[in-house]
């Protein structure tokens, strides 16, 4: 029971890590990003190649992923999202256009990671990262499964935190209540916005490439599985809420993973999709929702 | 005035439509190659022949392995003058690995009244295109082999060995050494699932006890929860089947889950296990070919295939491809005609006789006789490289 509740604590912290960026664009920016799967792919991308063709040590691996992909996310927000926006004056047609603008973004990084790849199968060779495995009684783990843990308590707890408590987490919030006025304050979103989606693709680069160097097989598809289970969690947690994405992403994860443990493993994820349907029926807001006023 | 102009265009449009019309049942009229000799006088010099392969999108890898398979054949069949001075003119298309794009490229190629159909590795495309190919009257030769394909009709054929139909084998292979085993296989694909089922009843009989078998979705990344139940168990043996990324991703797991053991799969292994590393070292299957296969056609493909495409190692869908196009070349020898009756004919009568593919003397089963069974090989993984284990 130990290994499967390690099991699970290191599979919650790759869905927070994803869910993380994904949550923040869509609670700040009302950019639901279909291509943050895309540009968690693409950080497992650079981590292989990196490997491959150099001989850079690990965390520089790892550093130059998360900006690899924090770079494609501000290319689409300036190419796209951040334009969409600008020129549509109604919210709900804004936020349309930049879904289906994000679909695009993500088949051009997909079709480009397939093109690279050959459409093979990938993964960082044991020669820039071996993870060791550490027995301690019945607890057993792997470094890469701490760094993943660690990882993403501490992106978890510095987003709320710069969320919170910074002077540009505050700008941040104030974008998302209302990018006008927040204009108005004085507060440049263009920039502001280009800078959340660079830090949401950097979460996205950080999740691929440790997840990359864990399993031992990535492709063009492994985005689109991760991206299923964070709408979930974003749902349940609450849109824009970390705290929120937190306790689903781990919440779901003990749940496949106890699922698989103990029940019938083919349905894990069928069975935890479930439970969250049930949830949603009697909190379809979520558990943290932001509070939204309309004035009439 | 305006009335009778009305009339004129009416009338000349009718008359256009239904020379439209006449053509094109004309077109469609005939069963077999557009170059067809139609009675059977002899092959013409061009043999129109199309693959339909995955070339592009997710599952690319299979297109890519396949067209190459089906072009170092081809290169065979012309340097050993198997169709005297006949050759196949082969044409590709790619359906970028989508079912419709799969659909819509089927629809075009019968308008081209090929002799014959190489087709896709994917079962869902398989399945969608085969009824068409059927009615058109055009042998189709698919790579993959999912239930109920050849229902569709005598003019498909499936060219590669079922998953299913390899288990006794790989279960005889590992009776001698071990005694009990996990399978963890992927529970939403239905060969799979297939293969599952003939293992858990090649399996005891063979003598190795099954202690449990732990479905698991195929488009899973993380299986450390797999890995950790499956372990847990203290089994023999443990044996993956599956495809794709899972087949690396899953020894990995095992292994981290503290799983030293032997490991076991099946043909999903070919060409997926090289992510894995060392964590895969031992990992057996059964294979249609792998290097060190005896025999003169199997070395001289190794030879020819790293001569026609060096740096690619050839994997299962390549064997097939190379199977495909032997198969079909001796069948249109033996018919001397691209007349499809007649090619039909001639191939029914080469799966009877017993077909020599690069495993060794193949026999055909199944609905109508046109599924292949390869004999099947075992192979090895071990530091990058597969080998046929030597029995």
């Amino acid at each position: 029971m130990i290994a499967q509740l390690i099991n699970a604590l290191v599979l919650g912290g790759i869905l927070l890590l994803f869910s993380l960026g994904l949550s923040l664009a869509w609670g700040t920016l009302d950019v639901l990003n279909l291509a943050h799967g895309a540009l968690f792919v693409l950080g497992g991308y650079i981590g292989f190649q990196l490997g491959k063709s150099t001989s850079l040590p690990f965390p520089v691996i790892v550093l130059a992923a998360m900006v690899g992909s924090g770079l494609v996310a501000v290319l689409l927000e300036v190419v796209a999202f951040g334009r969409i926006r600008a020129k549509t004056t109604n919210k709900r047609q804004a936020e349309l256009a930049v879904l289906v603008a994000s679909l695009g973004g993500s088949i051009v990084v997909g079709q480009l990671v397939s093109n690279w790849t050959n459409n093979e199968i990938f993964s960082p060779s044991d020669h820039v990262f071996t993870s060791h495995q550490h027995q301690f009684g019945p607890v057993r783990f792997g470094d890469i499964d701490v760094i993943i843990t660690v990882a993403a308590i501490v992106v978890a707890v510095a987003t709320q935190l710069w969320v919170s408590r910074s002077r540009h987490g505050r700008a941040v919030r104030a974008l998302a209540y209302s990018p006008g006025t927040a204009s108005l304050m004085g507060i440049n979103v263009r920039m502001l916005a280009v800078a959340t989606m660079f830090i949401t693709g950097v979460m996205a680069g950080l999740a691929g490439v440790l997840l990359s160097f864990k399993i031992a097989g990535m492709n063009v598809d492994t985005g689109d599985i991760y991206l299923q289970s964070a709408f979930a969690i974003i749902v349940v947690g609450g849109v824009g809420s970390i705290k929120g994405a937190a306790i689903a992403s781990y919440t779901i994860a003990i749940a496949e993973t106890a699922i698989i443990a103990y029940g019938p493993s083919g349905y894990s994820t069928g069975v935890a999709f479930a439970l969250i349907f049930l949830f949603l029926l009697f909190r379809p807001q979520g558990l943290f929702a932001r509070r939204l006023t309309e004035r009439v | 005035m305006h009335g009778t102009r009305t009339r004129r265009a009416v009338v000349s449009a009718s008359c256009a439509a239904v020379a439209f019309i006449a053509l094109a049942a004309c077109g469609t009229s005939s069963s077999g190659g557009s170059t067809a000799s139609g009675s059977g006088g002899g092959l013409p010099s061009s043999i129109p022949v199309t693959l339909i392969a995955d070339k592009t999108g997710p599952q690319a890898f299979y297109g890519t392995q396949l067209e190459a398979g089906v072009q170092t054949a081809l290169k065979a069949v012309q340097s050993q003058k198997l169709l005297g001075s006949s050759k196949i003119a082969l044409t590709v298309q790619d359906t970028t690995s989508q079912q419709s794009q799969a659909i819509t490229v089927m629809s075009q190629v019968i308008q081209t009244r090929p002799a014959a159909i190489l087709g896709p590795s994917l079962s869902n495309e398989a399945l969608a295109t085969a009824p068409t190919a059927q009615s058109a009257k055009i042998p189709y030769l698919l790579d993959t082999s999912p239930q109920g394909l050849l229902d569709t009709g005598d003019y498909i054929w499936s060219m590669t060995t079922q998953h299913a139909s390899q288990m006794p084998a790989l279960a005889k292979h590992l009776a001698g050494s071990v005694k009990n085993a996990v399978i963890i296989y992927s529970n939403d694909n239905p060969t799979i699932v297939d293969a599952n089922k003939a293992a858990t009843t090649a399996f005891p009989q063979a003598g190795v006890q099954l202690l449990d078998d732990i479905g698991t979705p195929l488009q899973s990344t993380d299986f450390s929860a797999v890995a950790t139940k499956a372990a847990s168990q203290h089994p023999q043996a443990i044996g993956v089947l599956g495809g794709g990324p899972m087949m690396s991703s899953v020894p990995k797991a095992l292994r981290a889950a503290g799983y030293t053991g032997p490991l076991f799969g099946n043909m999903g292994a070919d060409g997926t296990l090289t992510s894995a590393g060392a964590a895969a070292n031992g990992f057996v299957y059964p294979a249609e070919w792998a290097p060190g296969t005896p025999g003169a056609m199997s070395q001289d493909f190794a030879k020819e295939f790293a001569a026609d495409h060096p740096g690619l190692t050839p994997y299962y869908p390549a064997v097939d491809g190379y199977n495909e196009v032997m198969f079909l070349a001796q069948s249109l020898k033996s018919a001397g005609s691209t007349n499809g009756a007649a090619l039909l004919s001639a191939m029914q009568a080469t799966a009877k006789k017993g077909f020599t593919t690069l495993g060794g003397k193949s026999t055909f089963s199944g609905s109508g006789g046109r599924q292949l069974v390869d004999p099947s090989i075992i192979a090895q993984y071990q530091d990058g490289k597969v080998t046929a284990v030597k029995e």
